[in-house]
């Protein structure tokens, strides 16, 4: 009889948790309740700690970039110093201090926003250029695209009350129809995903490969 | 020049097109008419029935990313909320969420004037308290479901048995509402508040995700949704207390109808340089 290795015992834990948190969903028993409680406590802690060993990680990868000045090793140190100069300013001085407050209103915020915005840009372009009614599945697909968007411009509710029923028609009625398929779908793999990793079939979190 | 070099058009006029219309609003507020939509109008009915001292808990999960499309609608709710009789527990499962929680109660460039709260005469800790970040996701919205006092203390180290407010509000069995301003997990959130608990929610999303979750508005799952700047806008006139969604209406307005526009100009010069031969 061979030992337990680690990876048995993790399939193990995976297995009495993820049985125990189902199981205590359909049951009404104070002391089981409160241990389920703690477990799924315990996993947001678990979860805290993954951003230490995320940034540690990234720090490891990108100061052994720069000290061999290895490809792009320029934009090791942009990335060591957008990490670590928020975070040693935020452990030291609260995210409330000025200078925290200052790097997320004037850096961040405007990076992250244009990054998003820049889409504006490449929905017109693709509106312009991309957006024929060459064939009649395409005529419907555009038909439907422009109902919709003249239905969320507030402004065309004035100019024919139609737009904006018609336009909720299309998401309520076609639209829901179609992603109910897809969250149907979606729910069925995601049953079966969980089956495998809770019968120890699926090793994928253990970065090893199934079985 | 010709329909084929018109068709053709470097794209680099056409964001000029979008930079130039997007921008006239800024300078020259249109004030283009508007009314709100039946989602938004949900939204709203729901919280100004809830009887007073119900427990509203509300999710600071939206991101700087999104600007002011999920910024606003978390500053227009929260103004709400903070107007009826109601107690207020505001939590953070996003990382940016205390930072624009705090923007939110400051006023900010993509959050409009501060939240002002003297104004509604609220008493922190007795109406409304603030719990800070949870990290975690999904595990941590069964978790907090399960139970509020998970945290222990609130964003200022207070010890939540300190907090009368948290009196009323130990697990989700306690809340009348939840609200949730978010960019993702929205099914999670799904999952583990309304399908779980069945407890009432609304979400306040952006426009590029609004489609897929009509479906869960169509069984209950899912109370009402704030959709988009619009959702924002539509929900400040509702509490008439105009803000910068309601501000920013103009551009949604006239950026929405620049691109059906150049939907409908691309495709008329496409069939004329076909019925001319051009192709």
């Amino acid at each position: 009889m061979r030992a337990l290795s680690l990876r048995d015992i993790a399939i193990m834990i995976t297995f009495v948790l993820g049985f125990f948190i189902i199981f205590e969903y359909f049951v009404k028993w104070p002391e089981v309740n409160t241990m389920a409680s703690n477990i799924t406590q315990a996993c947001t802690v678990i979860a805290g700690l993954a951003t230490i060993v995320g940034v540690g990680n990234l720090t490891r990868i990108h100061i052994r970039n720069l000290t061999r000045r290895g490809p792009n090793y320029l934009h090791s140190i942009v990335l060591l110093c957008a990490i670590w100069i928020p975070l040693v300013i935020g452990i030291m001085y609260t995210r409330k201090t000025p200078s925290y407050v200052y790097l997320y209103n004037n850096v961040y915020g405007p990076i992250s926003n244009a990054f998003f915005a820049v889409l504006a840009f490449y929905i017109l372009s693709g509106a312009y250029r991309a957006f024929r009614a060459r064939t009649f599945d395409s005529f419907i697909l555009m038909l439907a695209a422009i109902l919709v968007f003249l239905g969320n411009a507030p402004v065309t509710g004035n100019l024919w009350a139609g737009f904006d029923p018609l336009g909720s028609w299309i998401l309520n009625v076609p639209n829901t129809a179609g992603y109910r398929g897809v969250i149907i779908g979606t729910a069925i793999g995601q049953t079966v995903l969980a089956v495998r990793v809770l019968l120890g079939r699926e090793l994928g979190y253990l970065a090893q490969k199934r079985e | 020049m010709t329909l084929r070099k018109i068709e053709r058009l470097d794209p680099r006029y056409l964001f000029l097109i979008l930079l130039v219309v997007a921008s006239i609003p800024m300078i020259i507020p249109l004030g283009l008419p508007m009314k709100a939509g039946a989602l938004t109008e949900k939204a709203y009915l729901i919280i100004e029935s809830l009887p007073p001292e119900s427990v509203v808990v509300i999710d600071a999960c939206m991101s700087a990313g999104y600007g002011p499309e999920l910024q606003t609608q978390f500053v227009a709710l929260l103004r709400h909320l903070l107007s009826r009789p109601l107690k207020v527990v505001i939590v953070s499962f996003g990382t940016e969420g205390p930072m624009l929680f705090d923007m939110a109660l400051k006023g900010g460039l993509i959050s409009g004037p501060k939240v002002d709260l003297e104004k509604y005469g609220k008493v922190y800790g007795v109406d409304w308290v603030y719990l800070g970040y949870i990290p975690g996701g999904e595990t941590a919205f069964a978790s907090f479901a399960r139970d509020s006092w998970m945290t222990k203390v609130d964003d200022e180290n207070t010890p939540l048995d300190e907090l009368p407010i948290m009196q009323y509000c130990k697990n989700i069995d306690d809340w009348s509402l939840s609200i949730t301003v978010t960019g993702g997990s929205f099914e999670q959130y799904i999952a583990q508040w309304s399908a779980a608990y069945g407890t009432t929610l609304i979400m306040g999303v952006p426009g590029v995700s609004a489609p897929r979750l009509f479906p869960y508005v169509a069984t209950g799952q899912l109370a009402a949704m704030l959709v988009s700047l619009r959702g924002a806008g539509e929900y400040e006139l509702l509490i008439k207390q105009p803000g910068l969604g309601a501000q920013l209406m103009d551009i949604l307005n006239l950026t929405q109808l620049l691109i059906v526009l150049s939907v409908i100009i691309g495709n008329i010069l496409y069939f004329a340089g076909r019925l001319g031969g051009q192709k």
